[in-house]
């Protein structure tokens, strides 16, 4: 039974969200908009196993003094302070929008950190831009050679420098770029085809635990 | 003299990262205070993009989806900023909705700082009326495809809370048949992959995408099979779309920043290259 109810409700769900992107019969729209309504409602559900395992694993954690668990102290007390003002100001205001505590934490404190933290990747690629485009043979020349070029053709330096920067940027972008990117698009989705017809079917179990 | 040489190449090659993060930074602080006018050509794509908001009709309904991020808010709000901006100018009717939880906030401060520009210019937008924040509806490709049965059923209250029942403007609404034009901000999954497959196709609804400069590479395909009527692409595609609006702004701003990075990092590759070549018909010899 622990295999078959879920392989019963993966084959039901699968077909008629199929056939419901390819037939107009209004029973099965009915059925997968039904499917469609439950199964917003359980990944909201996700969002409530995710937090209790945030709580559960910083929790042990801190009391097992397992390493760096000082930070862990300071990711729960900023979980709880974000969330209890958004909570507080909700059941006060009946909304969390406009200029209020949560708002201002969001804005003042997560935006410019979460920011900083991807702003960070400018140094990393800098960095990895010297070491790794070296000209050691005619593929990596020419990945370089692109990377130059896409890189000067995109920003208004290189437009002031010469018009012919942007339109090999663009030609880059727009023919070699595309080509590869139709290839890899065609192949995944049909990789997607096969892998979701043969769960549909029940040759692909391994999400039943490998089973 | 040769050994010395050597020795110089082998430095610059094993270069302490920290130094090339000092140049970095010292770009990006000496050019945030300088901006150089350098000329900005208007791509392909931009222009389609602009094109294809310029002939919405007034009173028409977009359905802006701001599936992004606060970490990549100096890339992606400008433009989110100037497309809000123009549609409230066109008169347009904006419905806006994430399926990313960050997403709320920035949706409430886009329209917050174009409502306050437009109010100081005599323009007033009324909420509910002219514009509704949906908010966030966790489910991802899921809610995609419920939206193209009911806006309402999937979304049955605004962000403040307010049955959507209740809001004028979603009495006009009951899916994409309602919707003139969509538009995504764009930064990863869910996001403009997962509306194309899910929505564009199946419902035939007009899409226009701006996406971070490390996504943008995957949209020109589908630029060119006509699925994206548009693409903004990065902050300098944001950049381009406020000079089509002869209203230079944030995106603008970062243009000289980023173009001096974009320099620093080419020489760096440069030199680099120079070096290990220079070291190399001495390796070979050994």
């Amino acid at each position: 039974m622990k295999r078959k109810i879920p392989f019963f409700i993966t084959t039901f769900v699968g077909i008629f969200m199929t056939a419901k992107f390819f037939l107009k019969i209004p029973f099965v729209e009915v059925v997968a908009n039904e499917i469609e309504q439950w199964c917003v409602i359980i990944v909201a559900f996700a969002i409530v196993l995710g937090i209790t395992n945030i709580f559960r694993l910083n929790l042990l954690a801190i009391v097992r003094h397992r390493p760096d668990w000082q930070y862990k102290i300071i990711l729960l007390l900023t979980f709880l302070v974000t969330a209890l003002s958004g909570f507080i100001v909700f059941a006060v205001k009946g909304d969390i929008s406009g200029k209020n505590a949560f708002t201002y934490i969001f804005l003042n404190a997560y935006l410019p950190l979460d920011s900083t933290m991807y702003g960070l990747l400018a140094f990393y690629i800098a960095s990895a831009a010297f070491r790794a485009f070296r000209a050691k043979n005619i593929e990596s020349t020419l990945m370089l050679s692109a990377a130059i070029l896409v890189m000067l053709g995109r920003v208004p330096l290189g437009m002031a420098i010469s018009d012919i920067f942007p339109q090999l940027a663009n030609w880059i972008m727009c023919v070699p770029n595309s080509a590869g990117q139709r290839g890899i698009i065609m192949g995944a989705t049909i990789g997607v085809i096969a892998v979701g017809l043969k769960i549909i079917l029940g040759i692909e179990r391994s999400y039943l635990r490998g089973e | 003299m040769g050994l010395a040489y050597t020795n110089f190449y082998q430095k610059i090659l094993t270069l302490d990262r920290r130094w090339i993060f000092l140049m970095v930074l010292i770009i990006a602080v000496v050019f945030y205070k300088i901006t150089i006018p350098m000329p900005i050509k208007v791509t392909l794509q931009t222009q389609s993009f602009y094109d294809t908001i310029e002939q919405l009709k007034t009173g028409e309904i977009v359905h802006i989806t701001a599936d992004y991020t606060v970490s990549v808010v100096p890339e992606l709000y400008p433009m989110h900023k100037a497309v809000v901006r123009r549609l409230f100018e066109k008169d347009v009717k904006i419905i806006v909705s994430t399926l990313w939880t960050e997403g709320v906030p920035l949706i409430d401060r886009a329209f917050d700082e174009v409502c306050a520009e437009l109010q100081r210019e005599g323009k007033i937008k009324t909420y509910g009326v002219d514009y509704i924040n949906l908010g966030y509806k966790s489910g991802s490709d899921v809610v995609m495809t419920r939206l193209g049965t009911s806006f309402a059923e999937t979304f049955p209250a605004d962000a403040k809370g307010t049955p959507v029942t209740q809001i004028p403007l979603m009495q006009q609404v009951k899916n994409f048949d309602n919707i003139a034009l969509m538009i995504n901000f764009s930064v990863g999954h869910p996001g403009i992959r997962e509306w194309l497959q899910q929505v564009q196709r199946r419902y035939n609804v007009k899409m226009l995408c701006g996406a971070t400069g490390i996504m943008s590479p995957d949209l020109y395909a589908f630029y060119q099979s006509g699925q994206l009527k548009g693409v903004l692409a990065g902050l300098v595609g944001a950049a381009e779309y406020e000079i089509l609006l002869n209203r230079p702004g944030l995106a603008n701003a970062g243009m000289t920043v980023q173009s001096f990075e974009h320099l620093g990092i080419i020489l760096l590759i440069i030199v680099s290259n120079i070096a290990y070549f220079l070291q190399k018909p001495k390796r070979s010899k050994r």
